[in-house]
């Protein structure tokens, strides 16, 4: 199978240049793949898929029958990121996830960024997110968003753009080390001469995060991941991260507050837990303090949190800057809390809780993404340009009716990459999670992260629950990567 | 550290695996041994049934124990929860809830065994080889998946879940054998030491993988001494009271206070079959026996239950 068919039409892509030429990065592969017989690259993703499902790497599809089991779709190109590239976006990464650990422990404390008069008081009075039995809370070492996965997109200059941070239950990142396991095993000798910087070490990144935001004087600390239970369709990674770090797989039922500490119910009676990495919504934590009808999580988790015997992460609340709304003000905190330049431009953003911006927003409803402030998952947004009259209409009434829950954003060129379709390859869109590790002092990100892809042509979402893939991505660092060439 | 979830599932999935090798197995020397018969009318597929303990489940779905109507059951049906589809496809269900704790390599196995029945039923086989050939399969396949926990699993209270569930289970199984062998395999008493009878003790050592053994260790087949083998031998994997030591001992290694319930009870039951002779077995009467045998089997585990899996110590505020 060979490039030489394949168009970049007018967009970025990610491994070819506007001439057709591939990217200086990108040369190894592009010449390992077009060196192969034919029919072996196809032998190979099909190889791919085979291992996912004997690995049981399958999730189960909501409403559909049960032993419905499917495998994320796998592409066996990997996307490429040059390493000097990276290394700006890393920055960048490091430096947003500070900042928005220090706004949340601002809002919840004295609030300095208001009464400076950064943001608008009413952002998080009226954020979901927001949680006031969190208020004057101190999280070990002050952080409160641990893991967090943000979304970056390029236009078609090939700028990456910050498009959302997921602060509260990031996930993928299971297929990020999985999908590398499965690269490894098929391009080996590519993957060994193009200098890949290494994700296999993300779950000992990890547990040594949580192991420095553990309650105060815990030597060894035992760390739990506590899951929903096997029928979330995300359960694989739950269970994956658990086995990778060594810690146990809980379920609410498992825990029991024992009047100063949550403890897991064992063959020898009751342990203390100190650090939970939590898989759950915060609503369903504590139903004592919550929603009274969760079974997911355990009543008095909230009080141990609150007394300092149980670390959360991500900690409860954290999902105030997980909102749209105040992702429009990212940029401003970095100025205000850290005195810098941001490193990694946001997708310009109108708030229709904004008259004027309501006014464009809807004289411009062909143009623009609407998105609502916080859902996630891709879920009841609005691609202008892609959308029917009707749905605009509607979309214009739900705008009005409720202006605070929807931001606009132009729509973005977002960058391609190629995909095997059937005998030959088709460029489609990709987006980019990228995991951060975050433990106050410093952060840890994974090199590259989740390359996710819309395979449906032309479509520009790329969540799994609505029909996207995932890529490996490789951050390649060329000085030492061409010279083998 | 063992959740008591998680014990408590492995100590099924354990069962459940055991369980399904042990049915194939029976099916597998029923199948061989009726070849033998000239006619079909002479063929003996209910005792099959009776060793499952669940007949009247039988009867009310299929009526006469029929060779097509027993092989479907036990390997094919899938309301039938001790099927061997069954068994097989809740120990993979079971392991997907819990793959943190299995090795790679054993989930891997578990995953595609669990798979293997359904699976097989869109094959053009004809059926009879069909299920004499998965019967093979998986009893090979529960060898290996054996292997693997023997080879993968770290020696923690895990694996002597896994342990206690699998040789619990076996013991029961066997001893089910046994009664089936006595009670409704030869219908006329007059027909005690017959070829036939012969015939039916060597396929019943067979599908014990004993055969062997015994003529090594004991020469002529005589009933008592197939008993003194099946129950009594202390070297023979799937002997009882072999069974019930390796579970004794794993119990000690979950936990080593001996003053337990499951520990207790097993502790005197090792004690009193060791104490006995096959002789002694036949005299009580083997009906007696082995009715005596299966409730101390359920009180273990009720005990190992009550004791680690929901024990009353763990309460909420206490």
């Amino acid at each position: 199978m060979n490039f030489e068919t394949y168009e970049t039409d007018d967009f970025f892509d990610e491994l070819f240049d506007n001439q057709g030429h591939s990217r200086d990065s990108a040369k190894l592969l592009v010449n390992a793949i077009e060196s192969l017989a034919d029919g072996d690259l196809l032998k190979r993703q099909e190889a791919s898929e085979r291992a996912m499902h004997s690995m049981g790497i399958t999730f189960n599809v909501y409403g559909s029958d049960e032993g419905t089991e499917r495998t994320i779709p796998f592409d066996i190109v990997p996307r490429i990121i040059d390493g000097a590239e990276w290394d700006v976006v890393e920055a960048g990464l490091k430096q947003r996830i500070k900042a928005v650990n220090r706004f949340i422990d601002d809002i919840y404390h004295d609030r300095n960024i208001i009464a400076d008069g950064v943001i608008p008081e009413w952002i998080f009075t009226s954020s979901k997110g927001y949680l006031p039995q969190c208020q004057g809370l101190n999280p070990p070492k002050g952080v409160w968003a641990h893991v967090t996965g943000t979304d970056l997109v390029r236009d078609d200059k090939g700028t990456f753009f910050v498009l959302e941070d997921n602060l509260r239950v990031p996930s993928g990142v299971s297929y990020v080390l999985l999908n590398r396991t499965l690269m490894k095993r098929n391009f080996p000798e590519v993957f060994h001469k193009s200098h890949v910087r290494r994700v296999v070490d993300y779950p000992d990144q990890f547990m040594k995060m949580l192991h420095h935001v553990a309650p105060e004087g815990i030597d060894r600390p035992t760390v739990a991941v506590l899951t929903p239970g096997v029928y979330n369709s995300a359960y694989f990674e739950h269970a994956f991260l658990a086995q990778q770090m060594g810690a146990l797989l809980v379920e609410g039922h498992d825990l029991v507050y024992d009047g100063k500490y949550v403890c897991a119910r064992t063959v020898e009676g009751l342990v203390r837990i100190d650090v939970i990495y939590r898989r759950i919504d915060d609503e369903f934590l504590d139903p004592e303090v919550f929603r009274e009808d969760s079974y997911l999580g355990c009543t008095g988790m909230m009080k141990a949190f609150r007394e300092g015997t149980l670390t959360l992460a991500n900690a409860p609340g954290t999902g105030v800057a997980d909102d749209k709304v105040v992702y429009a003000f990212v940029p401003d905190m970095i100025k205000y809390y850290l005195g810098e330049d941001p490193l990694l431009p946001s997708v310009p953003t109108h708030l229709c809780c904004d008259d004027e911006a309501l006014e464009y927003t809807l004289d411009n409803l062909d143009k623009l993404v609407v998105k609502p402030a916080s859902e996630s998952g891709g879920y009841g947004m609005l691609i202008g340009p892609k959308a029917s009259q009707k749905e605009r209409d509607a979309f214009a009434r739900a705008l009005r009716k409720d202006p605070r829950n929807y931001i606009s954003q132009p729509t973005l060129s977002l960058s391609r990459a190629p995909v095997v379709v059937d005998d030959h390859f088709e460029g489609r869109h990709v987006d980019l999670r990228p995991f951060i590790l975050h433990r106050g002092d410093d952060s840890y990100v994974l090199p590259g992260g989740l390359t996710r892809v819309a395979l449906k042509k032309g479509s520009l979402v790329v969540n799994s629950s609505q029909g996207g893939g995932t890529k490996d991505t490789w951050v390649v660092d060329r000085k030492t990567g061409l010279e083998v060439a | 550290m063992l959740l008591s979830r998680v014990a408590d599932n492995i100590y099924w999935m354990s069962r459940y695996i055991e369980r399904a090798s042990n049915i194939a197995r029976f099916l597998e020397v029923s199948y061989q041994l009726n070849l033998d018969h000239s006619s079909l009318d002479e063929e003996q597929w209910g005792p099959l049934i009776e060793i499952t303990g669940d007949r009247t489940l039988f009867e009310a779905r299929y009526g006469a124990p029929t060779r097509d109507n027993v092989m479907h059951f036990l390997m094919f049906n899938p309301e039938y929860p001790n099927s061997i589809s069954r068994c097989l496809s809740t120990a993979r269900s079971i392991a997907k809830g819990m793959r943190e704790t299995v090795s790679d390599d054993m989930f891997r196995e578990i995953n595609a065994l669990g798979k293997r029945v359904p699976e097989a039923t869109r094959e053009k086989a004809h059926f009879h080889t069909r299920v004499f050939q998965l019967c093979r399969e998986i009893k090979r396949d529960a060898m290996l998946i054996e292997a693997m926990a023997s080879e993968t699993i770290e020696r923690g209270q895990g694996y002597h879940f896994w342990r206690v569930g699998r040789y619990l289970e076996r013991a029961d199984k066997t001893s089910r054998l046994l009664h089936v062998k006595y009670f409704h395999l030869l219908p006329h008493l007059d027909a005690v030491g017959t070829p036939m009878d012969d015939l039916q003790w060597s396929a019943v050592l067979e599908s014990m993988d004993a055969k062997e053994t015994y003529i090594r260790t004991r020469g002529l087949i005589t009933p008592d001494k197939v008993v003194d083998l099946m129950v009594l031998d202390r070297g023979h994997p799937r002997a009882i009271l072999f069974c019930l030591n390796a579970v004794l001992e794993s119990l000690y290694r979950i936990t080593r206070d001996k003053s337990e319930k499951p520990h207790e009870i097993l502790e005197a039951l090792c004690k009193k079959l060791s104490a006995m002779s096959a002789k002694d077995i036949v005299e009580v009467g083997m009906n007696e026996f082995i009715d005596d045998l299966q409730l101390s089997f359920n009180e273990v585990n009720n005990a190992i239950h009550t004791h680690f899996i929901s024990p009353k110590a763990v309460t909420a505020g206490a």
